[in-house]
Parts: structure tokens; sequence; C-alpha cells
């Protein structure tokens, strides 16, 4: 019975998840740099806007924990607050992606016929071009920044949302209960609410995490070329791009926030891997 | 010395036991029953032999093959065994064949790794073992695909890859309950010949005591992992010694008690019929054979006209793919026909307008065949059930709450199965859980789509009494598609034969059945094994 693998209540699910060793260790990391980037909101070592020039290029110490940055500003801090710019850029891209890629996909695999091929088509135009270096073009042309550098993850993240969830919202539709609901009535959008958007969540979920970590990755790419958050603030990418003149006598200056991006990265995977095996057992066992 | 013997073969799972002192002998050239309701232990008695057993198992006792102790063979041992002298065939003949290779391939390839043959002469041997099976090459070309092969042809296929190297023991697991009456009349047939000619012994595990009763010499009766009684068939299913024989027997053969009076058609014309279908064609667009191919479209339902009278159960029949299920979605209003009226208690509801259809739908539910694919895993009972309640939306949240409880109620759950989800009802319950959602509407028509088919006979005995008294407490009128013979007989008042998209042939039950007018009628009358002919003798 392929069917009992679904009916799993949510609960259920977390309880599996939080015995798979890859979720746990991914919401630990997770939770770790969301805590120090809501820490960061409200508290960091040192001001990150205040250059003290006596300070600078410092080695990793008990007063700097990660060291200093060649205007003396402490690391520790830089990868606190940076951290929280990447959270909330990838944060809004990837809402952005599944504000209007969900409603997209799962309309088009209502309507089916002409409305599914146009999207479709059109997914298919906007999947044709490297994200990445569409995302610099656009911050090139409407200018540099973090807001600019968030619409332009997000639109590539629609595409992805709208794909996935035509699919699952495809696979979903053919169920009795569903010819149950038209029976009982229910308009394609009201049964898109009630049973097809409950029933993809979990794939959603697993994929959310997934754009998240290729989000943080995109917003690092977008700073390294200076076209995402702009400077006093600090972000992981821009921080690289700087470090690297001075990598040969300063390294710790590029080790840090280099090690911050991998550690998120990898950390969003493993939640992911985790929630996907606790989600769907069948692909567990194939591994 | 027999060919296969088991002795006090034990199986654990887990901490669950699922076999217990199976003893168990068949000869060569013997065919036996082993016949259960899920949970049984019939399937896992079949792959104990097979040693495919889950993770996590642990047998004991032994299985004796042809001199060999199975039980403690490697698996190298194994698998020069399976596909050579033990061979296997399953229920679901669509999945049991690699699509992207050609039949021809599929048998061949068993006889290359098991025989010493090359290449060519496997593909001749191959087509000759098909031939053997009914499919010879002049119409069946080696080179075909699963998809070009109807159900039967297919499960004709894996008899030929199972009987290739000739087997000393086919294990045949359910291997005509996804098919056709008269295909498996048929196949049934088939089995029974290669068993005479290759004097292999078989192994014939179904539900259907039917089944059994027509092709097995000895008969195994399990009942949650142990065996209630075996013999001779005729024996068995005649002395019926043990309880559980009696009732698997008269579950097999129920008869629903009808307290009101059948409605036959010829009765009650001059009334209004409560749904009336009028001309109805339905077509499917046929795949275009190049870009300027303007294909004929397919005909699913071909000018079909039928009426149903309140309170009447009518039984359509018909083998898969003849238009029954089309036609069920085309009255609920989910598929657009071509063309032809339907009309529900006089008003015409298609071609109509949505108010129309949606008035019609309160008094219109469905039943579907599958009680695990029904309901929206991530929903309580109280909101499956109450769904067909947003066609009421004057009513209030505490008369849909009533009007939820009373349907639980009129098919036998209580209110405390309120708060529960669906995958925690056995497979019973969830199809009157199904009912209930039918009925909360309170209708006067519901389409029964091969409602107890995937049901156990004892539990299918239950839901039957069920329908049938929901029909004399409210008069509810259904049409009750089905493609068994001995249910529709006992339950229904007027049976249609349909045939590719035509009905051929309709009116009283008893009518239809003793005097069929067409040949397919009577085929299929024919081919349908029924217990009532080796019991009551």
């Amino acid at each position: 019975m392929n069917e009992d693998i679904e009916v799993e209540s949510w609960r259920h699910i977390l309880q599996k998840a939080l015995t798979s060793r890859s979720f746990l260790l991914g919401a630990i990391i997770s939770s770790v740099i969301i805590f120090m980037a809501l820490l960061s909101l409200v508290w960091t070592p040192y001001d990150v806007t205040k250059l003290v020039i006596v300070n600078r290029l410092k080695m990793p110490s008990t007063e700097f924990w990660f060291g200093t940055d060649h205007f003396g500003r402490d690391i520790f801090s830089m990868v606190m607050v940076g951290a929280r710019n990447s959270i909330a850029v990838a944060l809004v891209a990837v809402g952005i992606g599944v504000v209007i890629g969900v409603p997209l996909g799962t309309w088009a695999a209502a309507k089916r016929g002409f409305v599914d091929e146009a999207l479709m088509r059109f997914n298919d135009l906007v999947f044709a071009f490297p994200a990445l270096l569409s995302a610099v073009i656009i911050t090139a042309i409407f200018g540099p920044g973090a807001i600019n550098a968030i619409i332009a993850i997000g639109i590539f993240n629609i595409p992805v949302f709208a794909r996935l969830s035509r699919g699952a919202a495809l696979s979903i539709w053919p169920r009795e209960y569903i010819m149950a609901a038209r029976v009982a009535g229910k308009s394609k959008a009201r049964i898109t609410l009630e049973h097809i958007i409950p029933n993809i969540a979990n794939i959603l979920i697993v994929q959310i995490t997934i754009q998240f970590s290729l989000g943080i990755l995109a917003e690092a790419g977008l700073s390294y070329v200076g076209l995402g958050t702009q400077p006093p603030l600090p972000s992981w990418g821009r921080m690289l791009f700087e470090a690297q003149t001075m990598m040969s006598f300063a390294p710790h200056m590029a080790i840090f926030p280099g090690l911050a991006i991998v550690i998120t990265v990898l950390g969003l995977n493993l939640l992911g891997d985790g929630l996907r095996d606790a989600l769907d057992p069948r692909l567990r066992r194939a591994r | 010395m027999p060919l296969l013997q088991i002795k006090d073969l034990s199986l654990t799972i887990g901490d669950d036991v699922i076999l217990k002192d199976i003893d168990l002998t068949l000869e060569p050239g013997e065919i036996r029953g082993i016949v259960g309701e899920s949970g049984s232990g019939k399937s896992m008695t079949a792959f104990s032999i097979m040693q495919l057993l889950p993770n996590g198992s642990k047998t004991g006792g032994s299985i004796l093959f042809d001199g060999k102790e199975l039980t403690k063979a490697s698996e190298t041992q194994m698998c020069d065994l399976r596909g050579d002298d033990l061979a296997m065939i399953f229920q679901e003949p669509m999945t049991a064949l690699n699509p992207l290779k050609t039949i021809g391939d599929q048998v061949a390839e068993g006889i290359r790794l098991h025989g010493n043959a090359d290449a060519r002469q496997a593909r001749e041997q191959a087509a000759e073992i098909l031939e053997h099976v009914g499919l010879p090459a002049t119409e069946f070309p080696l080179n075909r695909y699963p998809d070009q092969l109807s159900g039967g042809q297919r499960q004709r296929v894996l008899i030929a890859i199972a009987c290739a190297m000739r087997p000393k023991l086919l294990i045949a697991d359910e291997p005509t309950t996804a098919l056709d009456v008269t295909v498996q009349a048929k196949i049934l047939k088939l089995l029974k010949s290669l068993v005479d000619e290759y004097q292999m012994g078989l192994l014939l595990i179904s539900h259907d005591l039917g089944v059994v009763a027509e092709v097995a010499d000895s008969i195994t009766i399990l009942r949650q992992g142990e065996i209630v009684e075996q013999g001779p068939t005729l024996e068995v299913l005649r002395q019926q010694k043990h309880a559980y024989t009696r009732q698997l027997a008269k579950a097999s053969s129920h008869q629903p008690v009808r307290l009101t009076k059948p409605v036959l058609s010829a009765d009650v014309d001059k009334t209004t019929p409560l749904l009336e279908v009028r001309d109805l064609t339905v077509t499917y667009p046929r795949a275009r054979k190049h870009l300027f191919d303007r294909p004929p479209p397919l005909k699913a339902i071909d000018d079909l006209s039928f009426k149903i009278y309140p309170g009447q159960t009518t039984a359509l029949i018909g083998e898969s793919g003849c238009g029954k299920s089309t036609l069920a979605r085309t009255i609920l209003g989910l598929q657009q026909p071509a063309s032809g009226e339907i009309f529900f208690s006089g008003t015409q509801i298609i071609p109509g307008t949505p108010q129309a259809m949606q008035q019609a739908r309160q008094d219109m539910q469905i039943v579907f065949q599958d009680p695990y694919g029904s309901f929206n895993p991530r929903h309580k009972v109280s909101r499956l059930v109450g769904e067909p309640l947003h066609l009421r939306p004057e009513l209030g949240k505490e008369e849909r709450m009533d009007m939820v409880e009373q349907a639980l109620r009129s098919v036998g759950l209580g209110s405390d199965d309120l708060d529960k989800f669906a995958h925690e009802f056995s497979g019973g319950q969830r199809q009157r859980i199904a009912i209930a959602r039918a009925l909360v509407t309170q209708p006067k028509l519901i389409i029964a789509d091969e409602p107890v088919s995937a049901l156990d006979v004892s539990i299918r005995a239950q839901i039957l009494d069920l329908l049938s008294n929901l029909r004399d407490a409210y008069s509810i009128a259904y049409l009750f598609i089905s493609h068994d013979l001995s249910v529709v007989r006992a339950f229904c008042d007027e049976v249609m034969i349909m045939e590719s998209g035509k009905i051929l042939e309709q009116g009283p039950v008893d009518q239809v059945f003793d005097n069929p007018e067409y040949d397919f009628t009577k085929e299929l009358l024919d081919a349908a094994p029924s217990l009532e002919k080796y019991i009551k003798l």
C-alpha cells in the first residue's frame, strides 16, 4: 500500500526526522546561524560600521575571535551581520519563488490545455538563462543593492517552484479523493487549496531548503562582484572579495567568511536531506 | 517423494508472527490452491519458498524442494533455482514487465540466463514458448512492447517467461485478479494445460474460492498465518469441516436480503425516471500518426441510452475498457460528452446550466473501488465525510456535524471516529467511510464503481449488506458498476451488459442471466467462476 506512506501527520514526520542524523546536524547548524543573525540585530562584539585603524589586520585572538580586517573591523561581528543579510536576501528570494511559483504551477495543473502550455513554455524560457549570470545583468541594469539582488534571485526561483508544484499537482489530480471533491461541486481553485497544496507541501518544503542554500550562494556571488549588499553593511561575498588581495598575509580575512558560507549551505542541505528522508521513506531505502 | 514439502514453517518479521506451523506438500502435476483473506500469509508462504522475504525476517522449520533444503540454501544457490526450477507469476501484469524491452527479449533473457542457448537459439525458444501460451509470432511478433498488449496478453507473456525453463514448481500469486472474467477463464485454462503437459507443481494463491474450486486439485485454507484446513478441493469445499471454511464459502456466495420489492422498469415506466441518459456519445482524441493526420476520435461511449427509476438498483457489467467508468464520470459532470443529453429527476443537467448540475449533485454521489485512494490523507474523518455538504452552504456548523454523525452512524461507525485519519481504519471501514461521504447529502442516486471488488470476501458481504440496508431505509437508487456477476445477481434489480461503449442488452437480472440473448453475455456468464457449481452438487 504505497498510499500509506503519505498519510503520516506532520508531527509524526517531525518525530521521524529527529531520528535522522543529517536532519539533526542540519537543524543544529541552521539554528546556530539563524541565532547569530538574530543576535546581530541587537548585539555584536564590535560595531561593524566603525573603522578603528589601530586594530587593522589583527590575527585571531581572545580579543578578536576571528581577527580584524584592513580597516580594523572585527571579522566575527561582520560574519554575524553578514549572516543576517544573507539569510534575509535568500529568505525573501525563496519567498518570491514560492508565492508566485506555486500558484502558477498549481494553476497550470488545474487548467491544463493552453494555460498550462503557455506557462510552462514561458518557464522553459526563464530556465534557459543561466540564473546567476542573469541576476548579474538585472542588478547591473537596475543598480546594485540588496533589494535588486533579492528580486533578481527571486525571479529565478519562480520557475523552479512552478515546475515542481505543477508536476506534483498533476500526480494528485487523478486521485479518487479529488474526484470525490469534484463530485461535491467544489471549484478547482478550492480543491487546489484544500487538497492539492497540503499534499504537495512535503515536496515543496524540501525544495525550499535547497533553494534557500542556493539563494545564499547567489547572494554571496552577487556581493562578491559588488552587486549585492552595499557598504557599509558587511556581507560574506564582499568580505571574500576584499580578502582576495590580502590572502598572503591575512588569510583569516578569507577563511572565516568562506567557512560561514560553506557551513551554512552544508547545514541547509543536510536539513533538506533529512527532511526528504523523513517525508519519503522510499528514497532512503534506495540509497 | 513429493516435489515440495513444507514442514513446521514459521516466519516472523520484526516482532510480528506472520506464519505459524505451516505444513504443506505438493506433488508434480498437482495444482494446490492457497486461499485466505488479506493478511492471512498466503503471499508470504510463496515468498518463503522463493526466499524473497523482506529484511528482518526470521524463518523456522523446513522447506524441502526436489530434495533440496531451501531455508538453508545460499543466495547464489537460490539464484540458480529461481527462474529455472522455481518460477513465479504475479497479480499485476501491467507492472511486472519491463516497458522498455520487447516481449521477445524478456522471454529470451531467462532462457539465456539459465540455459546454455546463444542469442539466436534463445529467441527461437522464446518464439516457441510464446506460441505455446497463445501468442503466435505471426500475430504477436517478438519485437512488440508490453504496452502494445492487453492485460491478458501480458499475463501470457509473464507465464511464458516463468515457464520458459520448464520449472518444476510454479507459484502464481493472484494471477487473474486484475483480469476480466473471460480472460481469467482463458488464463486458468492455460495454466492447467501447462501443468498437465510439463508435470509441474502449481501453487495457486487466490482470495477467490470460486477460482480455486475451478482448477485446483487440492486446497489449503489459511487464516492469520495458520492453516485452517487442507485436503482435496471438492472434499474440503463440500464437507466444510472447519467453521472458517464454512464462513468463507458462505461469504463468497453471500446474498444480501432485500426487504423492499425489486424495482423493475416494466412496472414503473409511467413514473419520471431518476436518471435518464439519451443518445450519449463520449469521445477521446486519438494520437496523430503524422503532422497532418486527423484521426477520427475514439468513441468511448457510443450513442447510449438508458433510464434508472427511483429506488432501482441497476448493474452495469462490462469488461475493462468498455467505457463503464467514462459513463460514470460523464453522468457526474466530470467529463464533457460529445453529444447526448442527461436528465436528473426530469431536469436536464447535461448539457445544462451549472446551477442545475450543482443542484443535481446533492442527489447524486459516488463510491469508488479503492478504499485506500479515495481519501485525502491529511484530513480527518469529520472533514472527509462532510465534504459534499459544501453543496449546502445554507447549513450551519452544528447542522453539518449532525449530518456527518448521522451518516457515520448509518454505516455502523461512531462519533468517536470523527477525529481520526483515514489511514487509521481497515479497508472495510474505509469503504464504510466512503459510503458515509456519499450518504451525507441524502442522495437519491449513488454511483458505485466496483465498490466491493477490492475487499476480502467476508468484508464484501458486510458492505453488500450495508448497501442493501441503506437502499431499503432511504430508497436509494444505485448504478452499480461491477465485473462480478455473482455480486450483481445477489444485489441488483436490473442489469445492463456493456461492450465497447454500447449497451448490448438490459433487463431484470434473472431474465438476462437465465436467458442471455447475446453470445457476449453468454460468454461472460460461462466464464464467471462460481462456487455453487461445486458445493451444491
